[in-house]
């Protein structure tokens, strides 16, 4: 355990030194309290506008960061930088523990950094933050798990760009509504089911969603994220390291 | 004694292509035993197999058949990970971290406490000289400052054996002799040491053992002294002494005139025994020496290449 936070925390060190991380989170803010000026437009429906973009932006934000593994572990396996780390007394299955905790944790970061800047928008605006919109935003944190998962997979074995794509190409068809989603055993066992936090019209027309169904989500998600690392571990144990 | 490395067959292929279907051999049965102890030098032309054999040995590649063995344990134990230090041929390292915090994340790996881990930090960073860019990050530093960095991280936990790719490449002359002193200690606290180097005349003088590696196939392991003590013999002979000169020339295996009007023969081992009954009736001025050939030499003639630019006898004198 002790490596695998050491590695983790290596992780977060990287990308709180990144600027664009910062400027993701600003950006996704103004881009969500930019929504309240649309009342007019929305027939007072300003504040469902928000909240709906509020979750898609802390998504793309959060996923954005997650998918940044997908780029970095390539490279790092590339340029060498994984191989001085695994010389050390690391097990590969603990480096890739330690990748997935930390970018994880930094993709639920900076989703949260979001969300709780919504919140503050949205009291400020309209004076409340009910609780289905709390509950929203937390099924929206619990999706960075499986979404790093996969993509640490795919960067575990195959190169920045093909990993990148393939994730990208995952998570699309994880929200798909379409055939895909009517395939019980595929989708939500080989592919991530992310409906399953996609509660968009809920939390902006004021649903009750309920924690049970928030901490089933979040069971499920880390149940998938260990199952996939479980499979990334196998195929980084066989693969040779520059 | 227990061996520090110990190769059994080693063989590995890589696949190229697009589909993987061509294979490159790297290494072929390479077997090699290191006993613990001393410097062994692995030397062996470009794409000779050297940093394949280490990453075998580092267990970051497996091997397509054989063992590779790490202080009497399959490479790649974890375990015995924790006794060895490793500098590999490019340093990379994660550039977002400073050199402090690079080495921190290194102890931590080893499992040393926070106390001990900074006390460790400081102390080899002191030895490669870095201590005062402690806290500059790594992806403003330039080769020689990398490559010191990486010295530091493999000699961090004081390892058992020391397996150094390349280790004087971007580093300028004081850093090269820090490098040698840092080497000296390391062997003088126990540790073995195997690295492999293009620069042979610092092999030369660092290594009691060498192993010389070409397409993948062992060439040549040993002891310098008995690897390069067999080499025949030189003889000067003074410009005066024509009648021995007429006696030698049909012999020798190289010959050349120096500017002083001198010859100098070389001789294999069949002709140094042919010389050795000349000998008695040699005149004085000639001078018989065994001829130790330079690693450079032996290097050349193991790996079947000739130094460009150069041939027999041009060397300082005229070929006879």
């Amino acid at each position: 355990m002790h490596e695998i936070m050491a590695i983790a925390s290596s992780v977060w060190r990287r990308y709180l030194r990144l600027g664009v991380v910062y400027f993701l989170v600003i950006s996704a803010l103004i881009i969500i309290a930019a929504m309240n000026l649309y009342g007019t437009l929305t027939m007072g429906e300003e504040r469902a506008l928000m909240v709906d973009m509020s979750m898609f932006m802390t998504t793309l934000a959060g996923f954005l960061a997650a998918l940044t593994v997908a780029f970095d572990m390539p490279r790092e396996i590339r340029e060498g930088v994984a191989s001085t780390l695994l010389v050390k007394p690391l097990g590969r299955t603990q480096y890739l523990a330690g990748k997935l905790i930390g970018t994880a944790a930094v993709a639920i970061m900076v989703a949260a950094v979001v969300s709780v800047g919504f919140f503050v928008i949205l009291k400020l605006c309209h004076g409340t933050v009910p609780l289905e919109v709390v509950q929203s935003h937390a099924l929206i944190l619990a999706s960075m798990i499986p979404v790093t998962a996969v993509a640490l997979l795919f960067a575990s074995f195959l190169g920045e760009a093909v990993a990148a794509l393939l994730t990208l190409l995952v998570v699309w068809l994880g929200f798909s509504a379409g055939l895909v989603a009517k395939l019980p055993l595929f989708y939500g066992g080989v592919l991530p089911d992310l409906n399953l936090f996609n509660v968009r019209a809920e939390a902006a027309y004021g649903f009750a969603i309920g924690w049970g169904y928030v901490a089933t989500a979040l069971a499920w998600s880390v149940v998938y994220a260990i199952a996939i690392q479980a499979l990334a571990a196998m195929i980084f144990e066989c693969r040779d390291v520059k | 004694m227990a061996n520090a490395i110990e190769t059994i067959h080693l063989t590995k292929h890589y696949r190229g292509s697009f589909f993987r279907l061509k294979k490159t051999p790297a290494l072929k049965d390479l077997s090699l035993v290191i006993p613990e102890g001393g410097v062994f030098g692995f030397l062996g032309p470009n794409g000779a197999g050297k940093t394949t054999t280490i990453r075998c040995l580092m267990g970051l590649v497996t091997p397509t058949a054989g063992e590779a063995r790490v202080l009497d344990e399959p490479a790649s134990s974890t375990r015995v990970k924790e006794q060895i230090g490793f500098l590999p041929d490019t340093p990379s390292f994660a550039g977002h971290l400073t050199a402090n915090e690079f080495l921190l994340l290194c102890a931590r790996l080893f499992k040393m406490g926070g106390a001990t881990a900074r006390q460790r930090v400081a102390e080899v960073l002191e030895e490669v000289d870095m201590a005062p860019h402690g806290h500059s990050r790594l992806d403003g530093f330039s080769r020689g400052m990398l490559q010191r960095i990486g010295i530091a991280q493999a000699i961090l936990n004081r390892p058992r054996l020391l397996i150094l790719d390349e280790p004087l490449l971007g580093l300028d002359p004081h850093g090269r002799d820090q490098f040698k002193q840092i080497i000296r200690r390391q062997q003088t606290a126990g540790a073995t040491i195997f690295f492999c180097s293009h620069i042979l005349s610092d092999v030369e003088k660092m290594c009691e053992s060498v192993g010389i590696l070409d397409h993948g196939e062992l060439q040549a392991a040993g002891k310098l002294s008995e690897l390069l003590d067999r080499n025949g013999q030189t003889v000067l002979v003074p410009a005066a002494c024509a009648a021995v000169v007429q006696e030698l020339l049909p012999l020798c295996t190289a010959s050349q005139r120096h500017a002083d009007g001198d010859y100098l023969f070389d001789f294999d081992e069949a002709g140094a025994r042919r010389v050795a009954a000349l000998t008695p009736g040699f005149p004085p001025g000639v001078h018989v020496r065994p001829h130790y050939e330079s690693l450079e030499d032996f290097f050349f003639r193991m790996t079947g290449r000739g130094k460009t630019g150069e041939s027999r006898g041009e060397a300082g004198g005229q070929a006879v």
